[in-house]
C-alpha cells in the first residue's frame, strides 16, 4: 500500500487529504499504458491518481508542487515503492 | 564542524524567548555570544486586515526538517547550542510564530547560523500559513525573496 498525502491549498483544491493506493492497481494501470516495469515513479503515481479523478489533472499540471517520500523532499520524477508515504504540497510558508 | 546541542520544538503553545536565552547562555563551556530571533504575525498585509493565522504542518516531517536545518548550520559554523521553536495552529495577529536561538564562542557564527536557519526554514520546513481576514480566508503565497535568501548561502 502506498499512502499519498495532500497538504494545504492542494488539499483544498483536490478535496482530499489522503489516498491509499494498492500497489497492484498501480501496476495494472502502468502495464496497460506502457511496457511493464518493476519500479514505479512519481509521474506514474500522479497519472494514476488523475485517472480516478479527471479534474485533478489541471490541479497537478498548473502549479509548482513539492514531493516528499517517507518525509524527505525529493526531486521529481522519483522512484516510488510499496509501503512508501508520498506527500504532495505547495511551496512552504513557515517562519 | 561542531557537536552542537540542538533543541527543536513544534507546538501550539506560546513560547518564552527569555527562557530560551537563559538555556542557551547556560551551556558549557560558557558561550561568548547568544543571538535570538523572533518572528511574529504581522497585523496588516497589503491593507487587508489579518485577524489571525492558521499554521498547518506535516507531523513527523516537520521536526525532522528542522533538525536537519539546525544540523546543517552546526556543520558550517562553530556553534555550541541551537534552540528552535515553531508554533502551529491558531495564531493571533501580533503574537510570535517562531524563535531561533544560537549560542557560540563568538558573534559571527551566532549571527550567521541564526540567519541561515531562518532562510532555510522559510524554504524547506513543511509549514503552511492561512490568513484569517475580515474579508475571508486565503492561503499565503511563498515569496521569491525567500528563495533568493536561501540561494545566497549556496553561492
Amino acid at each position: 500500500m502506498i499512502t499519498v498525502l495532500f497538504f494545504a491549498s492542494l488539499r483544498d483544491q483536490l478535496g482530499s487529504d489522503k489516498q491509499l493506493i494498492n500497489i497492484e492497481s498501480l501496476a495494472q494501470f502502468i502495464a496497460s499504458n506502457a511496457t511493464p516495469t518493476e519500479a514505479f515513479n512519481s509521474d506514474q503515481l500522479i497519472a494514476f491518481l488523475c485517472q480516478n479523478n479527471p479534474n485533478w489533472q489541471s490541479v497537478f499540471s498548473e502549479q509548482k508542487l513539492f514531493i516528499a517520500v517517507n518525509q524527505e523532499i525529493v526531486q521529481a520524477p522519483c522512484p516510488i515503492a510499496d509501503g512508501d508515504e508520498v506527500a504532495f504540497f505547495p511551496p512552504v510558508t513557515g517562519g | 564542524m561542531s557537536h552542537a546541542n540542538i533543541s527543536i520544538a513544534v507546538q501550539p503553545e506560546p513560547f518564552d524567548t527569555g527562557e530560551m536565552y537563559h538555556q542557551l547562555s547556560q551551556c558549557t563551556p560558557s558561550p561568548g555570544a547568544v543571538v535570538t530571533f523572533t518572528g511574529l504575525v504581522r497585523d496588516l498585509d497589503n491593507d487587508k486586515n489579518i485577524i489571525a493565522l492558521e499554521l498547518e504542518h506535516y507531523p513527523g516531517m516537520t521536526e525532522k526538517s528542522l533538525q536537519t536545518i539546525a544540523q546543517q548550520a552546526a556543520s558550517k559554523w562553530p556553534i555550541q547550542a541551537i534552540s528552535l521553536v515553531h508554533r502551529i495552529g491558531h495564531l493571533e495577529a501580533g503574537h510570535p510564530i517562531v524563535a531561533v536561538g544560537v549560542a557560540s564562542a563568538h558573534r559571527v557564527a551566532a549571527f550567521n547560523a541564526c540567519e541561515f536557519i531562518m532562510d532555510y526554514l522559510k524554504n524547506d520546513a513543511p509549514f503552511w500559513k492561512k490568513e484569517i481576514r475580515t474579508d475571508g480566508e486565503q492561503w499565503v503565497a511563498s515569496k521569491q525573496s525567500d528563495v533568493a535568501a536561501k540561494q545566497r548561502w549556496q553561492d
